[in-house]
C-alpha cells in the first residue's frame, strides 16, 4: 500500500516547478534545516513559515531565485541553532512591573506603523523570524527568583497575529517560554505591543522600525541601517541590553517618588482596560507653530490642554491635577540602552487654577522646565536605584505583595494621567516613503481614566488617548481645544469595548 | 467630532473568570467568617483551620494561578505541598494517628509523578526544574526530621528521603552546569 502523502498549496506549488528549481528549493531547506536546532514542534512551524512566505512570492510573481534570496536561512544567524541560555536581570524601572502585576493590570504599550499598502502576513512573520535575533532580550520569557524577577532566554518561533483583542491587552506571561510582547497586523498597520519589563518607547520604536525595515527588504525595497534602523545581521551589543540607570548613578543627593494623592477624573471604571483607543492626527508643523506662538513647546502645550481636559471630566471644584511626564533619560546620559531608561516629571495644578490655556500655559512650562532639569533627572534616578538595592535582599514572595499594595496607593494615586511625547521619529528616506503615520498608545493603569501619548512621524503628529471610562468629556474637550488652535484634527480610534 | 473605526471587532473578551474569581472571593471570605466564628462559639477541635486551610488551596490552585512561571511542575509542587500540609492538619487537628503513613505516600507519588513530568522532555522542563528541587530538598529535610519524630514508624520516612535523594542526584547528574547557572540565575541580586 502506498503511503498517502498530504498535499497542500505548497506541494502543489512544487509539483508545478521545473527539475532544476525543485533542486534549489531541496538545497535551500537543507541550509534551512542547520539553523534550526529547536524543539520538533517549532521547527515545523518555522518550516511552515518559510514555505508560506515562498508561496506569497509564487503568488506575486517574484520569481523562485528572488524569493530565496530574499528569505536566506542566514538571515537567522546562529539564533536557532544554539541552545537558550542567556538571561538578563530587569532593569531598575523595570523591576516594579512584574512585581506590582496583578490579574487585572499588566503594563503594556503599543507601537505602530501604517504602511502604504496592506501589510502581508507571511513575510511580517518572515520579518519577525528575521529581526529577533537582533534583538535577543526581547526573546525572553520572565521567570521568578529568589530575590527579584529576571528574564531567561526562549528560542522559540515568535508568531505574528491578527488583531483580535483590545489594544494592548494583557500578555499571557506565565506559561514555559512565554512571550513578552507580541506584533499584530490589521489591514495596513503593523503593532507592537510590549510589556514594559522589555524595554521603554525608545527601544520599543528602534524594534518596530527595525522590523519595519526588514518587512520592507522582503518586499523588494532595501531600507539602509540608519535613523534608529538597526542592522539586524549585525551582532547585538552588550550595551544595547545594558541596565544604564546603575552606570549612571552619581553624587549622594536622592529624591522619593512620594507625592500627595491627585484627583482622579470622573466616571465609571470600565472592567474591559482600555475600554476605548482615540487618535487625533494633526499637521505637526502646524501644532509647533502653535506652541511657539504661545513661547512653549508641544509637549508644555499638549500638556495643558490635558490639565483644562481633566478638569472637563471631573465634577470636582477643588484639588490637584497630576500629570505624569516621561522622560527619556538617553537625553542626558550617554547611553545605547535599548532596555527602559526613562524616569518622569510631574506637573500639577489646582483646579481652582485653571481658567484657560493661555492662563496655565506659562505655569506648566516653568513646572516642566524645572522638572526635567538635570539635577532633578540625577536626585530621581539615585532615588530609584537607591530604593532597589535597599531591598534587595527582601525575598519575591515578601516583596510582591507589599509592592502591589504600596504601588497601588503611591503609583496611581499619585497622578491623574500620563502624557509621554516620544516626540519626531525620524525614518531612513526609504522607509519613510511607505510609512504613512506612526502612533503610540500606552496602556491603562487602575486608576486614571485616560493615558496619553504623542508621536509624529513624516509630519503627522498623532496624540493617542486610552480610556478607562465611557465618558467622552476628556476627548471631546481634547477636540475643542485643537480646533481652537486652528489644527485640522482628523479623529480616529476603536469603538467601545465593554458596554 | 467624526470618528472613523480603525481597528477590527474583537472577540468579546472573556470576564467569567474575573467575575468567577470576585463572587467566589466574596463566598470564601464569608464562609471563612461563619467558619471561625461558629468554631468558636460551639468550641471543640478546631476544625474550621482544616475549612480555612482547604478554601486557600482552591483559592490559589484554581482561582488565582501564578502570573509567572505557571506549568506543570509548578503548579504540582504547590498541590503537593499544600495537600501535605492538609494532611498534616487533619491529622493533628481532628483524626491523629495516620499521617505519618499517608504523608509520605502521597509525597512520594507527587515526586514520581513529577519527575516523570521532568524526565520525559528535559529539553523544555530544564526551564521549570527549580520547583522540583525545592520539592526534593524539602522532602529530604522534611523526612529526615520525620524519622525522629515517628521513630517507631520510620521506613515510610527512609523510602521517601531516598527515593527524593536518587532523584535530586539525577537531576544534578542530567543537568551538570547548567543547574549552577540556573542557581545564579535564581540567586541573582542584580
Amino acid at each position: 500500500m502506498s503511503k498517502k502523502v498530504k498535499t497542500t498549496e505548497y506541494t502543489d506549488y512544487v509539483l508545478t516547478l521545473g527539475e532544476e528549481e525543485r533542486a534549489e528549493l531541496d538545497a535551500f531547506f537543507k541550509v534551512l534545516d542547520r539553523h534550526l536546532a529547536i524543539g520538533r514542534e517549532w521547527k515545523r512551524q518555522l518550516v511552515h513559515d518559510f514555505e508560506a512566505a515562498i508561496l506569497w512570492y509564487a503568488k506575486n510573481g517574484v520569481p523562485l531565485g528572488t524569493a530565496l534570496e530574499r528569505l536566506s536561512p542566514m538571515k537567522l544567524g546562529g539564533f536557532y541553532s544554539r541552545p537558550a541560555d542567556d538571561w538578563y536581570p530587569l532593569d531598575a524601572a523595570a523591576k516594579v512591573y512584574p512585581l506590582s502585576m496583578s490579574h487585572k493590570q499588566m503594563a503594556v504599550f503599543r507601537l505602530s506603523a501604517y504602511l502604504d499598502e496592506d501589510v502581508a502576513p507571511e513575510l511580517l512573520q518572515m520579518a519577525l523570524t528575521f529581526t529577533i535575533k537582533r534583538f535577543p532580550f526581547f526573546a525572553t520569557t520572565i521567570k521568578n527568583g529568589v530575590f527579584w524577577h529576571y528574564i531567561d532566554a526562549a528560542k522559540r518561533r515568535f508568531p505574528v497575529e491578527p488583531e483580535s483583542t483590545v489594544p494592548c491587552a494583557d500578555i499571557n506571561v506565565s506559561l514555559t517560554g512565554s512571550k513578552s510582547f507580541r506584533v499584530l497586523y490589521y489591514k495596513n498597520r503593523v503593532s507592537c505591543e510590549f510589556f514594559h519589563i522589555l524595554t521603554d518607547g525608545t527601544g520599543g520604536m528602534i524594534f518596530l522600525k527595525s522590523l519595519t525595515a526588514e518587512y520592507l527588504r522582503l518586499r523588494g525595497e532595501a531600507v539602509p541601517a540608519e535613523k534608529g534602523v538597526l542592522d539586524i545581521d549585525g551582532l547585538p551589543d552588550a550595551a544595547e541590553s545594558a541596565d544604564d540607570f546603575s552606570k549612571c548613578v552619581s553624587g549622594r543627593k536622592s529624591s522619593g517618588f512620594v507625592d500627595k494623592p491627585a484627583i482622579q477624573m470622573g466616571g465609571k471604571l470600565s472592567a474591559v482596560k482600555p475600554c476605548q483607543v482615540i487618535h487625533f492626527d494633526m499637521d505637526a508643523g502646524a501644532l509647533h507653530q502653535a506652541a511657539r506662538e504661545r513661547g512653549a513647546s508641544v509637549t508644555a502645550l499638549v500638556t495643558a490642554m490635558m490639565f483644562i481636559c481633566c478638569k472637563a471630566a471631573t465634577d470636582r471644584q477643588h484639588g490637584t491635577v497630576h500629570i505624569q511626564v516621561p522622560v527619556n533619560m538617553r537625553n542626558y546620559f550617554p547611553s545605547k540602552t535599548l532596555r527602559n531608561f526613562s524616569l518622569y516629571a510631574n506637573v500639577h495644578l489646582d483646579l481652582e487654577e485653571m481658567h484657560s490655556l493661555d492662563a496655565i500655559l506659562p505655569e506648566v512650562t516653568r513646572q516642566l522646565k524645572e522638572g526635567v532639569a538635570f539635577d532633578k533627572m540625577q536626585e530621581m534616578m539615585n532615588g530609584a536605584v537607591k530604593l532597589v538595592r535597599s531591598v534587595k535582599l527582601v525575598p519575591l514572595f515578601i516583596k510582591c505583595p507589599v509592592a502591589r499594595v504600596v504601588y497601588g496607593f503611591l503609583g496611581d494615586r499619585a497622578f491623574t494621567t500620563t502624557l509621554s511625547n516620544l516626540g519626531v521619529v525620524e525614518l531612513p528616506q526609504e522607509m519613510a516613503r511607505h510609512v504613512k503615520k506612526m502612533d503610540f498608545v500606552l496602556g491603562t493603569v487602575a486608576l486614571a481614566r485616560a493615558a496619553c501619548s504623542m508621536v509624529t512621524v513624516n509630519g503627522v503628529a498623532t496624540l493617542s488617548v486610552a480610556k478607562l471610562t465611557r465618558d467622552p468629556s476628556f476627548e471631546e474637550r481634547m477636540y475643542a481645544l485643537l480646533r481652537e488652535l486652528g489644527l485640522e484634527v482628523k479623529v480616529s480610534g476603536s469603538e467601545l469595548y465593554g458596554f | 467630532m467624526d470618528f472613523e473605526i480603525v481597528y477590527p471587532k474583537i472577540k468579546k473578551q472573556s470576564l467569567a473568570m474575573l467575575r468567577l474569581r470576585y463572587i467566589v472571593g466574596l463566598i470564601f471570605l464569608a464562609a471563612s467568617a461563619a467558619c471561625v466564628i461558629v468554631n468558636l462559639a460551639v468550641g471543640g477541635k478546631a476544625w474550621s483551620v482544616i475549612a480555612l486551610w482547604g478554601m486557600y488551596m482552591v483559592w490559589t490552585l484554581v482561582l488565582r494561578q501564578p502570573l509567572v512561571e505557571r506549568n506543570l511542575i509548578s503548579q504540582g509542587v504547590r498541590l503537593a505541598v499544600m495537600t501535605g500540609i492538609l494532611l498534616v492538619l487533619i491529622d493533628r487537628l481532628l483524626y491523629p494517628g495516620w499521617a505519618a503513613f499517608v504523608v509520605p505516600i502521597v509525597s512520594y507519588a507527587a515526586l514520581i509523578v513529577l519527575a516523570i513530568l521532568f524526565f520525559v522532555n528535559v529539553s523544555k522542563q530544564r526551564h521549570n526544574v527549580m520547583p522540583l528541587i525545592i520539592l526534593t530538598v524539602l522532602v529530604i529535610v522534611g523526612s529526615t526530621i520525620a524519622m525522629f519524630v515517628f521513630s517507631e514508624t520510620r521506613w515510610p520516612m527512609i523510602v521517601l528521603a531516598v527515593t527524593a535523594a536518587v532523584l535530586l542526584i539525577a537531576t544534578v547528574f542530567i543537568l551538570k552546569t547548567r543547574l549552577i547557572s540556573e542557581l545564579v540565575k535564581r540567586f541573582h541580586l542584580r
